[in-house]
């Protein structure tokens, strides 16, 4: 089966600021693939490219060399953005700044508006996804009566109301406070498993890739580690490296066995770290 | 506080008018604009009464809340009326001092001005109140898109004036969050000369500017992202639809013009 | 005599209209001279208007807030001069820069208490030392800097009023886990370095945990408690209840504890766990051999 994503050997680099000053090469030579159905986290610190290698997924920047294919087109194809575009939907940090309308209905239904689908299929569309993302009661709401978790899943609403082969989102939770987080990586993880929609999910929050099936590890521009989330957290001492945290039972196992003690390296959660430690104690 | 002016001036309610299509009542409201000046004529300030009850009753809008709209004007209708009251000169002289004189004429135009000015905003009003802005701007869109074909942006004015209602908001909340941060870091806006508060209000606009600026932009990212290339094959969620009841109005407006029409000259 | 104290302080919202609400409900609390106060408590809780207050921002409705026993409310009282010694740090405050260079942004709180330029000179260098932005920087306009140095311009710009509490909300926000590692324990530093009080407003259990003495926790408009955080990590499952998550490592220990492993201590920090856990499995592997 075709590849829903390729990044084929893909550099970016930002122009530079004045004459004298070297372009500012974000990504250096980032090569992925991502298949229909996976629930992925590109995982990174602040400038560390992964807002950037977003980007490049749905054609919002081209790569300065190389090469990325949504479906089999190539992101360079000017006449085929709004195929592209349709193909990957974008969900960004700040809730505010991402809803357009005065409602939320209205709002859900500005993408759809936007590729022409008639009023009559449109409704039936914005309600389905408005349901999807548990907000259909408040499809009648202004944005500004809903807290942070909620809009982020009309955002969400109004993306998948375009049936996308793939969500991209852009530290969806960075704004949010826990219950908001909740609520939106439920939301995510539902969108995956019942809807078989690809989510790509860009964070800086352990915790968070800790809820998907692979993590990429995105560090100075380039992929450090690109495996199941239990695998890319068992090293500890190189995601600390890298400016990044480990979820806490894993790290406390790993200072365990660096006494000596036998503990298997990709233990995450803390029942399955209570349980091993116990375990020690017979 | 800023957070609390309501803006828009909608009452959402179940009522006729309510329902009708925004077109149809901008068209009347336009009408009922065009009557209220036409002639000068006792009639026409009567066929404009008789509009407003019958309007007002089927908003099912409290006339509370049409009077409640006169109010801000007060101060122009008593400079209009008293303008006009010693201004005129013409028929019987009720009262003379010195320079001042007040005429029947005057009188009579001076009445005639105000409860035509109190027509005109309580007749625009109830179109604010009944439609939603969002509604009002969509209606505006439809009216004019004869201009598109003068490449007028007809299009991209109402989405700008769509993005200004759903953003007023949220910078109105983040204004109230300046504030009190530089406030914290003892900014003093309340005490000085009127420079120095001017001067004040430095630290506030700023960064208010610099974070529209960055909303706009990342709105901007996000329209695209969301496939938004103007107004060409745009279909629209909420069609507008006109039916019966909004036929009936215009019948009703159109009809009381023409009684207008025919009876000022009948009665000339 | 505690440095801060509120006295059956309450705040109501739109009050007489059908938005009323009731943010705080009156609650009494004193803050200690010297103490690290981390305030936790869902969105709605009551947090940000608590700070509010304390710093003379928002009239309570109800009761008020003595500042070195004295009332902030009184007639008379200067609430200008009790902003300056109450700093209050806003979540992303980085929006509120607004001069053309770093240095002068610190110096702005400064400027408007009316100190001389050697004093605001001294000052401004030395928080910007403090949060660890360097001398070039400092010349620079603030949108040269990137969000993480942004947040800590905005910090020191309080900072250097030297106020004698300290209040942030969320200074690490939307911040990756190093740059939240930086701030807070640039903050832990100048809170030893100085003696001042620290008040701390942070949706992160595990970010808190590891750096203050007492935790305040608010649901519902009122105080559920305010003790040490081992004392309030005991109550695990009634935190847990108010929606609030203990840091994953005191589940841990939980979890160690429903099978029979028990630790007199509650646990939230993995270096303690560690030491603790070495220690006892030394202890039984002594005894077995």
């Amino acid at each position: 089966m075709e590849k829903l994503i390729t990044i084929e050997n893909a550099h970016f680099s930002y122009p530079a600021a004045d004459e004298n000053a070297k372009p500012v090469e974000v990504l250096k030579g980032i090569s992925l693939e991502f298949e229909h159905g996976e629930l992925v986290a590109v995982l990174g610190h602040n400038g560390s490219g992964k807002s950037t290698l977003a980007k490049l997924l749905n054609a919002v920047l081209l790569p300065t060399e190389g090469k990325v294919t949504v479906t089999g087109i190539d992101t360079k194809e000017e006449d085929k953005l709004l195929e592209i575009r349709q193909h990957v939907g974008m969900v960004f940090q700040n809730p505010d700044n991402q809803i357009v309308a005065t409602t939320v209905e209205e709002d859900v239904a500005f993408g759809l508006e936007n590729i022409g689908v008639p009023s009559a299929e449109m409704r039936v569309r914005v309600d389905q996804a408005l349901q999807a993302v548990g907000m259909y009661e408040y499809r009648e709401h202004a944005p500004h009566q809903l807290s942070g978790g909620q809009k982020q899943r009309v955002a969400i609403a109004g993306i998948i109301a375009m049936r996308p082969d793939c969500i991209v989102l852009d530290e969806p939770t960075a704004m949010l406070d826990p219950q908001g987080r909740k609520e939106v990586m439920r939301t995510i993880r539902l969108l995956n498993r019942d809807y078989g929609i690809t989510v790509i999910l860009i964070t800086h929050e352990m915790d968070e890739a800790a809820q998907c099936d692979r993590v990429i590890v995105v560090d100075h521009g380039e992929v450090r580690m690109d495996a199941k989330p239990e695998k890319v957290f068992s090293h500890v001492q190189k995601m600390r490296a890298i400016g990044l945290d480990v979820p806490q039972p894993t790290e406390l196992c790993d200072l365990l066995r660096q006494a000596g003690y036998d503990l298997d390296p990709e233990i995450m959660t803390p029942e399955a770290c209570a349980e091993a430690v116990a375990k020690l104690f017979q | 506080m800023l957070k609390d002016i309501t803006l828009g001036q909608y009452f959402p309610m179940d009522s006729v008018v309510h329902k009708m299509d925004a077109r149809y009542k901008i068209i009347i409201t336009l009408l009922f604009l065009v009557m209220l000046f036409w002639g000068q004529h006792l009639t026409s300030l009567i066929a404009g009464l008789i509009f407003v009850i019958i309007a007002t009753v089927c908003s099912k809008i409290p006339p509370k809340m049409i009077v409640k709209s006169i109010k801000p004007i007060v101060p122009i209708l008593i400079v209009t009326g008293l303008l006009n009251l010693f201004m005129l000169d013409g028929g019987k002289t009720y009262f003379a001092w010195k320079f001042i004189k007040i005429t029947e004429q005057g009188v009579q135009t001076s009445i005639f001005m105000l409860v035509r000015i109190c027509l005109l905003i309580a007749g625009t009003s109830l179109l604010t109140y009944t439609t939603s802005p969002i509604v009002l701007t969509d209606a505006i869109e439809s009216l004019l898109s004869p201009l598109k074909k003068l490449k007028m942006p007809v299009h991209e004015l109402a989405m700008m004036m769509t993005i200004a209602l759903r953003f007023i908001p949220t910078l109105i909340e983040e204004t109230d969050k300046i504030m009190a941060a530089q406030k914290a870091r003892g900014a003093d806006m309340e005490s000085g000369s009127l420079i120095q508060r001017a001067h004040a209000l430095i630290p506030i606009l700023i960064p208010l500017f610099v974070s529209a600026f960055r909303r706009a932009e990342e709105l901007a990212l996000a329209m695209e992202c969301r496939c938004y290339h103007g107004g060409e094959g745009r279909t629209r969620l909420r069609e507008l639809k006109s039916g019966m009841r909004d036929y009936i109005a215009l019948a009703f407006t159109i009809l009381l013009f023409a009684a207008v029409i025919v009876l000022n000259i009948l009665l000339h | 005599m505690p440095i801060l104290e509120a006295k059956n302080l309450t705040y109501t919202y739109s009050i007489g209209s059908p938005f009323e609400k009731t943010a705080i409900d009156h609650i009494d609390l004193q803050i200690e001279q010297g103490d690290f106060v981390g305030i936790i408590g869902h969105t709605g809780s009551g947090k940000s208007t608590l700070m509010q207050m304390m710093n003379g921002l928002l009239k309570p409705t109800e009761g008020t807030v003595l500042l070195d026993g004295k009332d902030i409310w009184e007639k008379g009282a200067d609430r200008r001069a009790v902003r300056f010694q109450v700093g209050l740090v806003f979540q992303y405050p980085e929006y509120q820069l607004f001069e053309e260079t770093v240095y002068k942004d610190i110096a702005f709180g400064p400027k408007n208490m009316g100190l001389d330029e050697k004093e605001i000179d001294r000052r401004v260098r030395g928080t910007a030392e403090v949060v660890g932005l360097s001398e070039e920087l400092l010349e620079k306009p603030p949108y040269a800097l990137s969000g993480g140095q942004k947040r800590r311009v905005a910090i020191a710009g309080v900072m250097a009023m030297e106020p004698k509490v300290l209040i942030l909300d969320e200074p690490t926000a939307g911040l990756d886990p190093k740059g939240r590692t930086t701030i807070l324990t640039q903050l832990s530093a100048y809170q030893k370095r100085t003696g001042c009080t620290v008040m701390l407003v942070s949706h992160s259990m595990e970010d808190v945990a590891k750096y203050v003495s007492k935790l305040l926790v608010l649901s519902h408009a009122k105080i559920v408690c305010y003790d040490t955080p081992s004392n309030v990590f005991a109550r695990g499952d009634s935190l847990e209840e108010m929606g609030l998550a203990l840091p994953q490592i005191t589940r841990v220990f939980h979890g160690l504890r429903a099978r029979g492993i028990d630790f007199p201590d509650e646990v939230y920090t993995v270096k303690y766990g560690a030491e603790l856990l070495l220690k006892a499995l030394a202890e039984r592997g002594g005894r077995s051999c």
